[in-house]
């Protein structure tokens, strides 16, 4: 696990400790602020914040059954996506952590069905505990007719009764009938504790699942790279690093790296970076460009390798700024734009304003404060991030292949649950 | 930190026993205090009703911009002094979301209210807390009216490592650079100019600068030039954040007047250094950003830095403060949920709080509007500031003013540049204002002010705030506006020279020594020491000339720079000549000369001491300075006194004395027989019983002069005649 942790900010470092000695709320707020505050920013920080605070609020959070665990994921998975609306991976660990609870779920129901005794027996150390929620499930049990008969316990409950099987019902799909199945609500509050252990092991899963997804990514480095090709990268991520890197040890290449940012660090520009000193020592050729010369080189390039911080459902991408007029002076070459991205970054929404995506920076990054004449008078925008349109990028890889756009929809299917796309704007109980 | 990222600190492995914030260098916990209370009143007529922390800067009070940016810096325990409207700052924090004792989300582990009841100055409060001795180790000291996003991490180190090195190390204070050229940021009216020693940041000297003060000129200690480097600056903002050890509190306990922490606590301080040997450091920070809302015009510039994202993460769309729901859209428009606007209004770089209403063809720009504020059609607001359940009906301007709380403004109203309009303020259609017009429903004395109907119309409410006292002299005056402005100010444009030059009528031939030291005390004390310096030179010299032959030039440009440099009038000058020479003649006269012991005759000492090499050219040129005959008055009046004053002599003998110096002088042609005369017969040679001794026995000599002068004249017109 080392590999990735090093790559920590010092924020993210201090709050992951942190979740021991604090109770969740005061957790969930501090990081609620560390985003809001953006002193956790990048995809995979996002990303990794959220899987710890959620698996907090599965282990500690207070609930009774599946039904709340959802509602308590889906309310703090909404605090932490208003928090930072422009991270698509912050929704959609959210999502992949719900998509979890509701096929332990549903894998629990086949096995309560098929091995109702064994699940007893193994549940009876529990059972005097469970007595109490056997009460409080027993009214389900006889439920439709007597709402107004429930206990003021299962009010929260019922809520989500009335409003899951709408969804269900509505859109027809096999995972509609997941969500909560009447008859089984006695079969989720005895395995409640198993679900929660199952839950955990599946989060868990998650985060090993970030920490590999660079190395994973890198698999296919060789395939994607030639000898000899001419490689252009635009602001190098993590993710892109490590592809190149791995690249580098069989291949000889030149890589271009378009400096989008004339940040007011121009000194910096001058030495070469650490990555680009692993990347020379390994025999590749790295040529700073900047951004406004770059459609000059673009004849040159045989690819185009986007680090993105989240790509939508219908295939467009959310990246650093500059990253569509690389684009699209691709397109205009003809030359193939490649993404690479964590599973978690692909997210199940399609955005109808892909403005609404794009992050605003300081101005600081462009002209300094003390600069009077500049401050009082111009008014600076800087974008951090900017939407490129989904017919633009070719291939996206991802830690489990590689992908063109038509296979975004499945990936989807298999990594998150449908009830879940919209979790954001649900109200939950 | 960095050295403590290994894999066991992880939450993932379950036997990692951290320590919360184990990883911070564990200087026990950080604190703060808070000066929720300024003692000011540039906020008026607003701050008679709220205090200024919780004034709105972009839809939220400053006091949550200075909470959350303590938060941000990871301090635990937060102080906050407040003496008036405590009740309302209490109120804010303790219902607050965030900072709220209901709350459970807290980021600090204790906010503590410290009322100070009958505290009328910063330092009341500063010398409460070192009281209550609850600051054992480093604190931070800010002031309500902060906002600012830097990360003090790397000051509160550097601060740490010099108190290492040295226990005087006091405090650290952090500071902006601004640049030189203009910024809306900077403390306009006010200067703050710091002293600083570049090579290790410590703070010299600190002055502050106005356009109304008499000198335009900053006072540079000697000492401070001697350095091989030394920064005068008055490019950088004062954010207020100082890094204080608890020396810093005993301190103002000592200086029990001390009110204000630059003008008289730093000022003060840095003063006395050789005195209290306390040492203060300025950690100038350049990326980030950092300003106080000490006025209004800092409230309009701070407003633009943060509509132009400056601040970030202080931005409204970030949602920082729980329950905002800022969204931003086209033009740098953020609003929030709720916001109903029709196709036909017109927004741009605005902020539109929660709620908000906005009738046809209504134009917003550039402009702050709170929650639940009901803005009628064909309404203009540019450059505005409109606060929390505001109405303005249709057809009205609103031009660079503030519109605070519950006020309405009807039909076709102009509210032109600079209007402030205060809470609860009614103003009846059509109602066209002045400009710098302040309407407020509460006087100055918190008392309500009645309905001035000429001024808000027939169904209005409220009356014109007038300030009590209107100092013209006083630079805060220039702060009070929207809008700063030295037009409407007598400023004269005499030269702004850092030299006084003086215009010199006796042109010494020797060129004017530049003296190292341009330094210039209040000009009572600069003369006084200009004497003792004066007197005693020359002294030096006549002695020396005595024994040696002299070297009279030499002295003579040494006291024409100290003359300059001091800025000594022509009558100081004549009257420290006067009194060397007075002194150097009664030296003689007793036999208190080093160099030759036998006492002298009065009219031998007289001589002895004018006769010397290069002294008559001398008092001819410096002493008198002329040959007309009120300088020779003056000059005589002024050995008159000294001889008078000398505590040895009687009168009498004081009178020879002063005889003997006459004559020598007039044989030596300094003075003529016109002068003497013109003194005998000045009133002021008569002005009191012991100058009258004096001159009593001047009389032979005066008589023996005009004889000779009548004489002379017959002589004169024989000559004529034949």
């Amino acid at each position: 696990m080392a590999p990735f942790q090093a790559g920590n900010t010092p924020q993210l470092d201090i709050f992951i400790r942190g979740l021991k000695s604090h109770p969740l709320e005061a957790s969930t707020e501090t990081l609620v602020s560390l985003l809001k505050r953006r002193q956790i920013s990048g995809s995979r920080p996002c990303a990794i914040a959220a899987v710890h605070i959620l698996r907090q609020v599965v282990a500690k959070a207070p609930y009774r059954d599946v039904d709340g665990l959802i509602a308590k994921i889906q309310q703090t998975g909404q605090r932490l996506v208003h928090a930072q609306p422009h991270e698509l991976a912050v929704g959609n660990i959210v999502r992949r952590v719900l998509g979890l609870i509701r096929e332990e779920m549903q894998e629990d129901r086949t096995e309560f069905g098929g091995d109702s005794v064994s699940d007893l027996q193994t549940l009876c150390p529990e059972k005097e505990k469970e007595t109490k929620e056997h009460v409080v499930g027993l009214p389900v049990l006889s439920r439709a007719p007597t709402l107004g008969g429930w206990s003021h316990q299962s009010a929260p409950f019922s809520i989500m009764n009335l409003l899951s099987p709408d969804q269900g019902s509505g859109a027809g799909s096999p995972m509609g009938r997941s969500g909560t199945s009447t008859p089984m609500l006695h079969g989720q509050n005895l395995s409640i504790n198993n679900l929660k252990s199952e839950v955990l092991d599946g989060i868990d899963e998650i985060t090993d699942e970030l920490e590999q997804v660079d190395d994973q990514i890198a698999g296919y480095a060789d395939i994607q790279i030639h000898p000899t090709d001419y490689i252009l990268v635009h602001e190098l991520d993590s993710t892109t690093e490590r592809f190149l890197l791995r690249a580098s040890r069989e291949r000889r290449f030149t890589v271009f790296i378009a400096q989008g940012k004339s940040t007011t660090s121009k000194a910096g520009d001058a030495t070469p970076s650490l990555f680009q000193k692993k990347l020379n020592s390994a025999g590749v050729k790295t040529i700073n460009i900047s951004n406004t010369g770059l459609a000059a080189y673009m004849t040159k390039v045989d690819k185009v390798i986007l680090s993105v911080r989240g790509v939508t459902a219908d295939g467009g991408a959310v990246a650093e700024s500059g990253a569509t007029a690389i684009a699209q002076a691709a397109r205009a070459f003809g030359k193939p734009v490649v993404v690479l991205m964590g599973m978690y970054k692909l997210s199940p929404e399609s955005t109808p304003d892909p403005r609404s995506l794009v992050e605003w920076g300081e101005p600081e990054s462009f002209v300094n404060f003390s600069k009077g004449n500049m401050v009082n008078t111009v008014e600076v925008e800087v974008p951090l991030t900017e939407f490129v349109a989904p017919g633009l990028v070719d291939t996206y890889i991802s830690n489990i292949g590689v992908h063109t756009q038509d296979h975004l929809p499945s990936l989807i299917v298999d990594h998150y649950n449908e009830q879940d796309s919209d979790f954001v704007l649900t109200i939950p109980a | 930190m960095s050295s403590n990222k290994g894999g066991k600190g992880i939450a993932r492995g379950k036997k990692g026993q951290s320590k919360p914030r184990a990883d911070e260098k564990q200087e026990d916990v950080l604190k703060a205090v808070i000066i929720a209370d300024t003692f000011q009143d540039r906020f008026m007529p607003f701050a008679v009703e709220k205090p200024r922390c919780l004034l709105p800067l972009a839809n939220t009070p400053l006091i949550d911009y200075t909470l959350e940016f303590l938060s941000m810096n990871y301090v635990q325990e937060v102080y906050i002094y407040a003496a008036a409207h405590a009740d309302q700052v209490k109120r804010h924090v303790e219902t607050h979301p965030r900072w709220g004792i209901a709350s459970k989300v807290c980021p600090f582990d204790k906010i503590e209210f410290i009322p100070v009841a009958d505290a009328t100055s910063m330092g009341d409060f500063l010398r409460d807390l070192d009281k209550r001795t609850r600051m054992e180790t480093d604190f931070l000291m800010v002031h309500g009216d902060l906002v600012a996003n830097i990360d003090l991490k790397k000051p509160l180190a550097t601060h740490r490592a010099r108190r290492e090195e040295n226990r005087n190390a006091m405090m650290t204070m952090v500071l902006r650079d601004a640049g030189v050229q203009n910024h809306h940021t900077k403390t306009q009216g006010i200067t703050p100019v710091f002293t600083i020693n570049p090579e290790n940041d410590r703070c010299l000297a600190y002055n502050e600068m106005s356009p109304l003060d008499e000198d335009r000129y900053i006072l540079t200690e000697t000492d401070h030039l001697m350095l091989p480097v030394v920064d005068l600056r008055a490019d950088l903002i004062d954010t207020g954040i100082d890094i204080c050890t608890p020396e810093v509190l005993a301190m103002w306990s000592e200086s029990f007047d001390y009110q204000l922490p630059r003008k008289n606590f730093l000022h003060g301080v840095l003063k006395d250094y050789e005195l209290n040997e306390k040492m203060v450091f300025t950690e100038i920070i350049e990326k980030g950003y950092a300003a106080r809302a000490t006025n209004l015009q800092l409230y309009d510039a701070m407003t633009q830095d943060v509509l132009g994202r400056w601040t970030s993460p202080f931005v409204p769309d970030f949602n920082l403060m729980p329950g905002q729901t800022y969204k931003r859209k086209l033009d740098n428009v953020s609003l929030a949920d709720g916001v109903k606007v029709t196709p036909s209004t017109h927004l741009s770089r605005s902020v539109v709080g929660s709620n908000s209403k906005f009738g046809a063809g209504t134009k917003v720009s550039n402009s702050i509007i709170g929650k639940d504020c009901t803005i009628g059609s064909n309404v203009t607001i540019k450059d505005s500031f409109i606060w929390d359940s505001v109405t303005v009906q249709n057809g009205t301007t609103v031009d660079h003013s503030i519109i605070a709380d519950g006020a309405q403004v009807g039909k076709n109203c102009v509210i032109p540049v600079a209007s402030l309009i205060s809470f609860g303020v009614q103003i009846c259609d059509g109602i066209q204002l002045a400009k710098e017009t302040f309407v407020s429903t509460v006087g100055p004395d918190g008392i309500s002010l009645p309905t001035d109907t000429s001024l808000v119309g027939p169904q209005g409410c409220g009356g014109k705030y007038v300030d009590e006292e209107e100092d013209d002299r006083d630079p805060a005056q220039l702060q009070k506006s929207l809008i700063y402005s030295t037009a409407h100010l007598n400023i004269s444009a005499e030269s702004i020279s850092t030299f006084n030059s003086h215009p010199d009528s006796d042109s010494d031939s020797e060129p004017e020594t530049p003296s190292p030291h341009h330094h210039r005390t209040p000009s009572q004390q600069a003369t006084s020491g200009f004497h003792v310096d004066a007197v005693n030179g020359i002294l030096d010299t006549l002695r020396a000339s005595n024994s040696t032959g002299g070297d009279f030039d030499a002295a003579r440009i040494e006291f024409t720079s100290l003359r300059l440099s001091s800025n000594a009038s022509d009558t100081d000058v004549q009257r420290s000549i006067a009194v060397a020479f007075a002194k150097r003649a009664a030296e003689l006269h007793l036999g208190q000369d080093p160099s030759s012991a036998t006492p002298l005759e009065p009219a031998k000492a007289a001589e002895r001491t004018v006769s010397v090499n290069g002294a008559t050219k001398f008092l001819r040129e410096a002493g008198v300075g002329g040959d007309a005959n009120e300088k020779q008055v003056a000059f005589i009046l002024a050995l008159q006194q000294a001889v008078a004053g000398l505590r040895e002599f009687g009168t009498a003998k004081a009178g020879t004395l002063l005889a003997g110096l006459l004559q020598q002088m007039y044989s030596n042609d300094v003075l003529d027989e016109d002068g003497i005369d013109a003194w005998w017969s000045n009133p002021q040679s008569q002005d009191g019983e012991s100058m009258t001794a004096v001159r009593e026995r001047v009389r032979v000599l005066v008589e023996w002069l005009q004889q000779a002068e009548e004489e002379s004249e017959e002589g004169e017109s024989e000559e004529e005649e034949e």
